[in-house]
Parts: C-alpha cells; structure tokens; sequence
C-alpha cells in the first residue's frame, strides 16, 4: 500500500499543522505559567483545609498524628492531648475523607519523617464496598499539589497512563481549587489548634447514619482492606506506633456496623495494634446527645471530654509508654 | 470510550493520521475496524448486534432493488423491520413489558410470571436502529439507491462519531459522503476541531458540574424541599442540553475533521419561544426522523385537526418510548403532546392579546422564552426521576410551594457552574442573533487564539473530568 503523503506536502496543510503545532506550545507555557501563579497562591494562602493543613503537617514534627474522617477531626483536640501526655499531637482528619486519604497522607508523612504515635479513627466504611469508591479517589485530588511524591501519583492515577497524562497540566493539579484559595485569603477561622478547628456547643440534628446501614449489601473491599494492612505494615517499618480508635457515636451501634467493628477488631489483633471502641458497652455513658451535632459527630463539649478521655487510654496503654518515652527524650 | 477522555483523543488523532495517510480506496475499511473498536470498548459482545442490523439490512436493499413489485418489496421491508425492532424490544422494552405484564396478572390474581432477561442495555442501540431503519424504508420508497458495497453500508450504520448518541443520520447524506475522495482541507479541520472544542466545553465545563447538584438532589429528592428541586430541576434542563448537544458537537466536529458533514442535531433550543418551536430546535435529528417516517406517513396534517392531534399525539408517544422503557417517558412524552398541542391552538389568541394589551415584541419573546424553558424542564422532571413515585413528589413539592432553605453543599461548586452556563448562553445568545461563527473567523489570529486558550483554560481549571457518561448512551 503506497503511504499518501500529499498533506505534508500542500503548503496549506504545513501552514496549518506549524499553527497547530505553535498553539499546542503555547498552551503548554501558558499552563507552566498559570499553573505556576495558582500553585504559588495555594502554598502562600494564610489558611487551608488542604495544603496549608497538609504542609503544617509535613513540615514540623509531631509526635502524634490523628488520621481520619470527619469524625477525626472534630473528636481529638490536639490541645488537651497535648496537656495530658505533653506531647506534640497534630489532627489531621479531613471531612469527606476516608482510608484512601488517611494512607496516601501516612504515606507523604513517612516520607518526610515518622512521629512516634499515628492514631486511626477508623469508620465502617473505610473498609466495605460502596458505590462512592471512585468518588472517594476522585476526592484525593485534595493531595494534588503533592503530586510528584510516587505514592501520591499512584494513588491518584490508580496506575492508568491516561490519569497520569492528566496531572502533566500544572493547571489541572488544582482543578476546582481556584475559588476555595481565594477563599483561604478571605477568611479563615480565628481559633485552629493544629489542625483542629475549634468547635462549640452545638444543637443537635438526627442525621448522618453510617454509610454501612443506609447500602443494602455489605461487602468487605479486599483493595480497601490491603491498603490497611499496607498502612500498619509500613508504619511498624519505620517503627511508628499505630494505635486504631472507633470514637464514640450518639447512640448503640447496628449489629451491621458492630460486626464491622469486630472485623476491625481481629485485624488489628492480627497486626498486634491496640483498638479502642468507644462503641462498646462500657462506654455507654457517651450517649448524650449534649455532646453530639448529630448522630456520629461531636461538639465541641462533647470533644473536650472524649480527647481527655482518649489520651488517659493512650497512656495507659502498655506498649504506648516506650513508645512515649522516646517521644520524650527526642523532645 | 468517552469523547471526554484522554483514550478517545489518541484514538481520534491515531485514526485521523492514518486517514490521510492512507489511499481513499482503504478508508472506508479504517474507519469500519476503527468504529467497530470504538464500539467494543463499551462491550464487545453487542457488536453482535450491530453485525446483525447491517447485514439484515443491507440484504433487505440488495432483495427490494431486485424487484419493482411493491408486494415484495414490502416483504424485504417487514424483514428489516421486524428484525431491528424485534432485536430493539428484546433488548430494551422487554423486561419494561414483562413487568408491566405481571403487574396486570398479578392484579387479575393470575398465578404467572412472565421471566425478566438478565442483559445489559446496548449503548446506542436507538440511534443506531433508527439510522438504519431508515435506510430500508428510503429504499422501499425508492427515494434512495439501494448500497452495493457491503463495507461501505456497515459503516453507515455504525461510523464511530455519531455510532452511540447521534445525530441519526439519513442513508441519501451520508452514505454518498463515503464514496468521496476527501483531501485534507485545513478550513475544515480547524472548523471541525473548533466545534469539538467546544462541545467538550459544554460536556466538560458546565454538564459534568451541573451534574454534581442534579445528582446530589434527585437521587434524595425525598430530602429536599421544593425550591431545591425547583433549581436542580432548571439545573438539569441545562445539564442535558449542554451533555447532548455537546456530544453532538463533537460528533460533528469529528466527522468535519475526517471530511464528512453530519446533520446539525442542536439550535440552540432554550430561544424558542413555543414548544412547537422548540421541537425543530431540538434533537432535529430523531424529530425530522419521526416527522419524515411517522407523522407523514400517517397523514400529517392533511387529513383535518382530529387526525393532526392523533397523529402528534403517536409521534410523542413514540418519542417517549424512544427515550426509554419506563412510566416516567410515557408521562415525559404526554405533557410534551398536551403542551404542543396546546401551544398551537392558543398561539393566535395569545398574540392577539399580546397586541391588544400593547406588550412590546421583545418582552413578549421574553417571557415566551421563559415559558418555553419552564415547560421543557417540568417534563424534565419525568426524564430524570427514577421512578414515577419520585416524580410525582418533586412535582408536589415543587408546585405546592413547599419552599424552604436552598440545599447548598458547596457554593464553589454553584459558582463554577453559573460561570460555565453564562458563557454557554453568553455564546448561544450571540449565534442567535448575529451569525458570531462568521464573525468570529474574521478577528484576528490573536483574538482567535486567546478565544481558544480561555476555553482550554478553563476546562482544566473547572472542567469535571470525572468520565461521567454521556445522558443520552443510555437510550
């Protein structure tokens, strides 16, 4: 078969593919740039639910380390941890977010050093399939600016080439960011402690179910799952200790979320990690809904009397108390 | 293989290359191996079904232009016929019949069941049965030529950039396109690639977004009040405007690129200013299909105003099942007839009113337009809902006026879709008035080029590049 090559050879043809060659160029240095100029308002931004929080995270050190969901970051007050165990705490629950954010940060964190303690507060749904799993990955892009660090490429292209061309756009890293970093120069809260945004008493609403008792089949995800035992396993690699912690919710669990809690339970057994479930019967007495804003998010009472809680546990935790002592001597 | 993705955009840019590069007496086999994969990449195993149409079709011509006798030819015809719509039955209406069947016999206290097939719907099969439907029916007519090249005819029924939504072209257009010795032409190609551009733009940019909220609403349209459905629901109006006609966009932007010229399936429908109007705005190709194979064939408008009702009132019906098997098309379609209908029998009394009472042109226009756009989106309601329950309820809430606080889980997420839909509409009110693309062609490079940079810009920056399906695959 004889290759027709008469479309490079019209003059109008060449004329137009240089165009089409030249604009393409263009585009290119016009992304470098703007991309550019947006990721430098995103890292300068006075406050941010995600780089700022993130690099506050990256760049000190912290001796504790709160990773989680929405429910993370409302229950543990950096502050009255820090006072009963003098130790550094960073909260970095994020809401909306689940495992896939929680490894792919410990990941970024490992990479950049290990704190003594990460604290897991774990959900239901960190674990089963739902249908919201591409929603959950299409929600790390939160991590985007982070992009160069190979796991966080990873994650974010789930290994697809076509993903991975995406993020080649500087511009396309912060996609659907623009108007939240103009928000971050607008307003910020006045009163965050370490990641967590401090929260008063509030009224309370019967709403937010677990994810687990509103899907009709329940279904544990065996990716979802590895990346668990991913997350353990190379926390223990640079001798990070993992404590894993279900915090308390308004009301007594379904049997569906308590048979999640107990495949929680063996797993972390498996792993020799300490879980607290603060949904166990001894802690009955959290099922004031003075202390709740709905069915599993605390107020601010409600977390000032969990994180007191929480950190004589931590203490009191046997394998903890090296782990704390060397802690106190780096300090 | 969505037109949104990076895969179709190497596929596109692979096929293109080899096209030009290739001698024209090949082209057509390129574009069969490269619209059969395209198709695959859904599901491989309905290509089956493609492989059937073409080839019951294509011997369905070849038998009709043996004979000049209508009885035989009308046999040929009722071949096609039954084996396009039998395989369209099975595959989209039967499990809808089925249990529509055994509500009645269970309601009779009948102890049977009609079984329910296990089997995905194939993407696009409406569009692609149509398409050659009319074929056979042209060739009975003997409006067109039967095809004797069997590869140029499966490419016909399924060439890759109108193969899943559209527009549903005519055999008398397209398949002559394909005997054409198409050079490379530069003119066409930035026009193709331009209006590929666009309608990413509108896939991307603002139907993608709207989404996001339509979503959010509908799918816990018990928890909303009416003011929030109210907006999902206008939301939604635009949402499938900008994914379908953006789709459309695209095919014909690509078929330009290739050489080929598809029908225009969209202008720019929310400036109508009836209802009436608004159908020779909207998806003109399976309107034009279902007046020049339906509503003429069963008079028309020649056999006095009961039978001009009748024949509307078949053709709605028709469209809505067109759309798909399920109650809610049924009322989607009936309120699309009642207001068509309506329409064109107050339309003088209304202008009359309209003179007497000394509005001027421009407000009526206005708010015949506003009208429009309302009436297209309470259907809407029908198109998107679920189950005909939920519909019923957004209807009630919205119309009782049960209005509360306005659901905004992220107002960013408003914003980037308000900015989207104003330049959509910005460029549609523009088209509308003045011919812009003409206009727009002879500014200057720079403008041109900053015009195209913006569009790019914004989509990576606001773009949801999320692989959401395109609206109308499903039909």
């Amino acid at each position: 078969m004889k290759v027709n090559l008469s479309i490079f050879n019209s003059k109008k043809s060449s004329a137009f593919l240089t165009k089409l060659a030249v604009f393409v160029l263009l585009l290119l240095v016009v992304d470098l740039l703007v991309g550019a100029l947006i990721g430098s308002l995103y890292r300068n931004a006075p406050y941010g639910a995600n780089w700022t929080k993130e690099n506050w995270l990256l760049q000190e050190r912290f001796d504790i380390v709160i990773l989680g969901s929405s429910r993370a970051l409302r229950h543990y007050i950096p502050e009255v941890i820090e006072e009963k165990t003098g130790l550094s705490v960073f909260n970095a629950g994020q809401n909306g977010q689940y495992l896939l954010y929680a490894y792919t940060l410990e990941q970024l964190l490992l990479s950049r050093y290990a704190p003594g303690i990460i604290v897991l507060d774990v959900l239901p749904s960190f674990i089963i399939k739902t249908d919201k799993t591409g929603e959950e990955f299409d929600r790390l892009a939160t991590l985007s600016p982070f992009i160069d660090n190979g796991e966080v490429r990873a994650m974010l292209t789930r290994g697809s080439m076509f993903e991975g061309l995406k993020y080649a756009s500087h511009m396309y890293r912060y996609n659907s960011k623009i108007l939240s970093i103009l928000e971050n120069y607008r307003s910020h809260p006045e009163n965050v402690d370490n990641g967590y945004e401090v929260i008063g008493d509030s009224r309370y609403f019967d709403r937010n179910p677990f994810i687990l008792d509103t899907v009709q089949h329940v279904e544990i995800d065996s990716f979802k799952l590895s990346l668990l035992h991913k997350f353990i396993m190379d926390a223990k690699g640079r001798n990070v200790k993992v404590v894993a912690s279900f915090s308390p919710v308004s009301r007594p669990v379904t049997s569906r979320v308590d048979s999640v809690l107990q495949i929680y339970g063996d797993i972390f057994n498996q792993h020799n990690v300490p879980f607290i479930n603060f949904a166990a019967s001894e802690f009955n007495h959290y099922h004031n809904l003075d202390w709740f804003i709905d069915i599993i998010h605390m107020d601010g009472l409600g977390a000032e009397q969990f994180s007191r809680d929480f950190a004589d546990r931590l203490l009191n935790i046997q394998d903890n108390k090296s782990v704390l002592a060397k802690c106190d001597q780096h300090l | 293989m969505l037109f949104s993705s990076l895969q179709f955009a190497f596929f596109f840019i692979s096929i293109v290359a080899l096209y030009y590069l290739i001698p024209h007496r090949f082209r057509w086999a390129l574009l069969l191996v490269g619209s059969y994969f395209f198709y695959m990449c859904w599901n491989w195993k309905y290509i089956g079904l493609i492989v059937i149409s073409t080839l019951v079709d294509y011997f369905a011509g070849l038998q009709m232009a043996k004979t000049a006798e209508k009885r035989k030819r009308l046999k040929y015809l009722l071949v096609s016929l039954t084996a396009n719509l039998g395989l369209l039955f099975i595959f989209k209406y039967f499990n809808f019949f089925a249990e529509s069947v055994n509500s009645v016999f269970k309601f009779a206290g009948l102890g049977f069941e009609l079984p329910y097939l296990h089997i995905l719907l194939p993407v696009g099969i409406s569009f692609y049965t149509f398409q050659t439907l009319s074929y056979s029916i042209d060739v009975y007519r003997g409006k067109i030529q039967h095809e004797k090249h069997l590869g140029k005819f499966a490419l016909f029924v399924s060439f890759f950039p109108q193969l899943v939504a559209g527009p549903i072209e005519r055999a008398s257009r397209l398949l002559p396109q394909f005997d054409r010795i198409n050079k490379f032409d530069p003119q066409r190609a930035a026009s193709g690639l331009r209006l590929m551009l666009w309608g990413l733009f509108k896939k991307i940019v603002v139907a993608n977004r709207l989404a996001i909220y339509v979503d959010a609403v509908y799918g816990n349209a018990e928890m909303h009040n009416g003011l929030t459905l109210l907006l999902a629901t206008w939301m939604f109006s635009i949402q499938v405007y900008c994914d379908f006609s953006g789709y459309s966009d695209i095919a014909i932007g690509a078929a330009r690129v290739l050489g080929y010229d598809l029908m225009k399936n969209f202008k720019r429908p929310f400036f109508a200013k009836t209802i009436n109007e608004f159908w020779t705005r909207w998806h003109v190709s399976l309107t034009t299909w279902f007046r020049d194979y339906v509503y003429y064939p069963l008079g028309g408008n020649r056999k006095g105003k009961s039978r001009q009702l009748f024949n509307l009132f078949i053709v709605f019906l028709l469209s809505g099942m067109w759309h798909g098997a399920d109650w809610t098309f049924f009322f989607w379609a009936l309120l699309h007839c009642s207001w068509a209908i309506a329409s064109r029998y107050t339309l003088a009394f209304r202008d009359r009113l309209a003179q007497k009472l000394r509005i001027p042109g421009h407000v009526v226009a206005a708010v015949r337009m506003f009208n429009t756009f309302q009436l297209f989106s309470i259907a809407n309601i029908f198109f998107r809902a679920d189950s005909l329950p939920r519909a019923m309820h957004i209807v009630k809430q919205t119309f009782t006026f049960s209005w509360g606080r306005l659901f905004v889980p992220a107002l960013d997420q408003l914003v980037y879709a308000g900015v989207g839909v104003f330049i959509v509409m910005l460029v549609d009110l523009a088209v509308e008035k003045t011919p812009a693309v003409s206009q727009f062609l002879h500014r200057p490079r720079s403008f041109r080029w900053a015009a195209y940079m913006i569009v790019l810009l914004l989509m990576l920056i606001m773009g949801v590049f999320d692989e959401s399906q395109f609206i109308y695959f499903q039909f």
